[in-house]
């Protein structure tokens, strides 16, 4: 390898060894206030809010999403619900009439426009102090709300991230999500720490209504919305937080084409939104917003491409010498079995780069377990060799699928 | 997070780095010394050859230089040095002073060896099968297909001594043999004083040994096919 794809492997790992370090300082710094147990005898604090349920095609999901909004530990006179129909083909309008009796439910119909338009309309109907976007494939925990609300106690606070997780893992892809977003709670409760937090889900978020309203609401942002307006409310200085303590249970694809529709989708919106907020980059205005999290989510594009391919080639080029060398010598006589009997520790890497990189897994493994305590629950060996496989090979393929997407300026399918 | 904290993870992830570095230096150097120690040993055994063959003088060929007294170790430790100096090579490249000086010094004791056992062979009137490697940084797939096939061929015959000459060191002794043999390419081999050019595969170079040697392969190779048709039965 030369010298200067070596320099450049050295940066990328420097780099994502500081992100690293720099999560498990914020870890450390806060742990007294992770797992604080509160009791809910001591919540006093019941802001009037609006639930924002944006629905197309969602027949088979949305009785159970709303079951869980009604389960909800919540006075019941501060809650409303709005259901939006957004121009759904199926049987949604249907099953949206068996709430309409009910006077804390308003249902709306729309012609398509998309999630974001449906989110405004919804939005326009709500005059509640706080508004909870949820997606009607989304199961709520019933102290969800309890949980997140009390964020709010902080009036510099504009939203709050739900801890969304997969709901009964059970296929394999599904369990490497798993792993992946109890991770990702772990990971966006210390960017929380430090208000540098990119998103608060759609799946499950709360938003002050005022703050929503006051930076222009929903917009199509690249079919991010929630992305494009998480970015809104930093870049006007207003706090975005994550609350690992409101569960919500997602089902998430459940193949690796699904999956990979879903983050090329994701991705692409990131690329969009980072485009459209690049002057937010490296800039001190914007804190850890701009100085932290928007460059690590850059940088995680520059490692993917680059550790994902160097790591392939340098394994499919072993590969293809290790079959030369059979054709050479024979199997019995290749280096693959004779070296197995002659394990000798002075023939082990020790270059720098083989301390760093298992060091990089160790924090790895670590924030997936501080997000498995961080989500009460447990992730399994099989659940973690689901992942290993996943996120070791696919994330490559929807990196560059969205990046050819954002050079070309075109737009992936919403499903 | 204020820059100060920032300012700490910086440091800690900075110290961090340096420590894998020196980690890093400090294993590796510890290698190199694993390597020169080697390397003296081997020196002390030349040394004790031509000591002992300077006793032996010409005054009787008895202990041939063929015999197992002979072989000692020396033929495995010359191999698994240049197993260690090429991996050590990989690690920190063939730029490495330390990598450049140990590489010189065992370029020159495996000369040293070669021409004390063919002086031996000469003066016992004996024939002695020797491998000269002359291998470069240049000749990337042809040299690594040569080395694994010499490293099988030594496998099989260990008895008989193949010299690692890499061509691209820059050391006066080596340039003198190097235009001795009329060496113009890599891989080249002299096998037994004649020079072949380019890749030699396993059957080529079997094809230039004495029969007795020749019919110690097929038994090897027919031994090889035998257990791998009783395992493929068995599997069955």
């Amino acid at each position: 390898m030369s010298d200067i794809w070596t320099i450049i492997l050295y940066v990328i790992i420097f780099l994502s060894l500081y992100v690293q370090v720099f999560f498990l300082f914020s870890f450390l710094k806060n742990r007294k206030n992770l797992f604080k147990e509160t009791s809910d005898k001591d919540v006093d604090f019941f802001p009037s809010v609006s639930f924002l349920v944006p629905c197309w095609n969602e027949s088979a999901t949305l009785r159970r999403t709303m079951e869980s909004i009604f389960s909800l530990e919540y006075p019941k006179d501060k809650l409303n619900i709005v259901i939006i129909d957004d121009g759904s083909s199926d049987d949604t309008w249907r099953i949206m009439q068996s709430y309409k009796d009910n006077t804390r439910i308003k249902l709306l119909k729309k012609e398509n426009g998309g999630k974001h338009t449906a989110l405004n309309l919804g939005l326009e109907n709500a005059n509640t102090e706080l508004l909870a976007s949820v997606d009607a494939d989304t199961i709520l925990d019933k102290k969800a709300l309890l949980e997140i609300v009390k964020y709010f106690k902080n009036t510099e606070i504009a939203a709050v991230g739900g801890s969304i997780l997969i709901e009964n893992p059970s296929s394999f892809v599904g369990k490497a999500q798993s792993v992946e977003y109890q991770m990702n709670s772990y990971i966006k409760k210390m960017l929380g720490f430090t208000g540098g937090v990119l998103v608060a889900p759609g799946a499950f978020s709360v938003f002050r209504t005022d703050a929503v309203k006051k930076v222009g609401g929903y917009r199509e942002g690249n079919n991010q919305e929630d992305l494009e307006l998480t970015f809104r409310i930093q870049t006007n200085h207003m706090k975005v937080d994550h609350c690992h303590t409101a569960f919500a249970f997602t089902k998430g694809p459940s193949t690796i084409r699904s999956l990979f529709r879903q983050r090329v989708r994701w991705s692409r919106g990131f690329l969009g939104n980072v485009l459209e907020y690049k002057e937010a980059i490296f800039n001190k205005k914007f804190g850890n917003f701009g100085m932290f999290s928007l460059p690590i989510g850059i940088m995680n594009y520059l490692a993917v491409f680059y550790v994902f391919s160097f790591s392939w080639v340098y394994f499919f080029k072993n590969i293809l010498l290790k079959i030369e060398e059979v054709n050479l010598v024979g199997f019995e006589a290749s280096s693959a079995v004779s070296n197995f009997f002659k394990f000798d520790l002075f023939f082990f890497d020790t270059r720098a780069l083989s301390f760093l990189v298992p060091l990089i897994h160790i924090f790895l493994i670590f924030s997936i377990f501080v997000g498995m305590r961080l989500a009460k629950s447990k992730v399994s060996p099989s659940s973690l060799f689901c992942f290993g496989v996943v996120y070791s090979f696919v994330p490559i393929f929807w990196n560059i699928k969205s990046v050819y997407y954002t050079v070309m300026a075109k737009m992936p399918s919403w499903r | 997070m204020k820059w100060k904290e920032h300012l700490i993870v910086f440091l800690i992830t900075a110290g961090i780095f340096i420590a894998s570095f020196v980690l890093s230096n400090s294993i590796n150097s510890k290698k190199i010394n694993v390597i020169e120690e080697a390397k003296d040993k081997i020196a002390i055994d030349i040394l004790a050859t031509e000591t002992r063959y300077a006793l032996l003088s010409d005054s009787s060929c008895e202990h041939s230089i063929q015999d197992d007294s002979f072989e000692t170790t020396l033929t495995e430790d010359l191999n698994n040095l240049a197993r260690k100096l090429k991996f050590i090579e990989s690690q920190l490249g063939s730029d490495d002073e330390n990598v450049i000086l140990v590489k010189r010094q065992y370029i020159i004791l495996q000369i040293k060896d070669y021409l004390l056992v063919r002086e031996l062979a000469k003066r016992c009137n004996e024939h002695l099968f020797t491998i000269l490697y002359f291998h470069s940084n240049d000749c990337v797939a042809d040299c690594r297909n040569q080395s694994i096939v010499l490293d099988r061929f030594h496998e099989i015959f260990p008895e008989i001594r193949i010299y690692w000459l890499d061509q691209g060191l820059d050391d006066p002794v080596m340039n003198t043999l190097v235009s001795m043999q009329k060496i113009d390419r890599s891989p080249s081999l002299i096998v037994n004083e004649k020079k072949y050019a380019g890749f030699q595969s396993l059957d080529e170079l079997v094809a230039t040994l004495p029969k007795d040697l020749q019919r110690r392969y097929k038994e090897i190779s027919q031994s090889v096919t035998d257990t791998l048709v009783d395992i493929k039965t068995e599997s069955q």
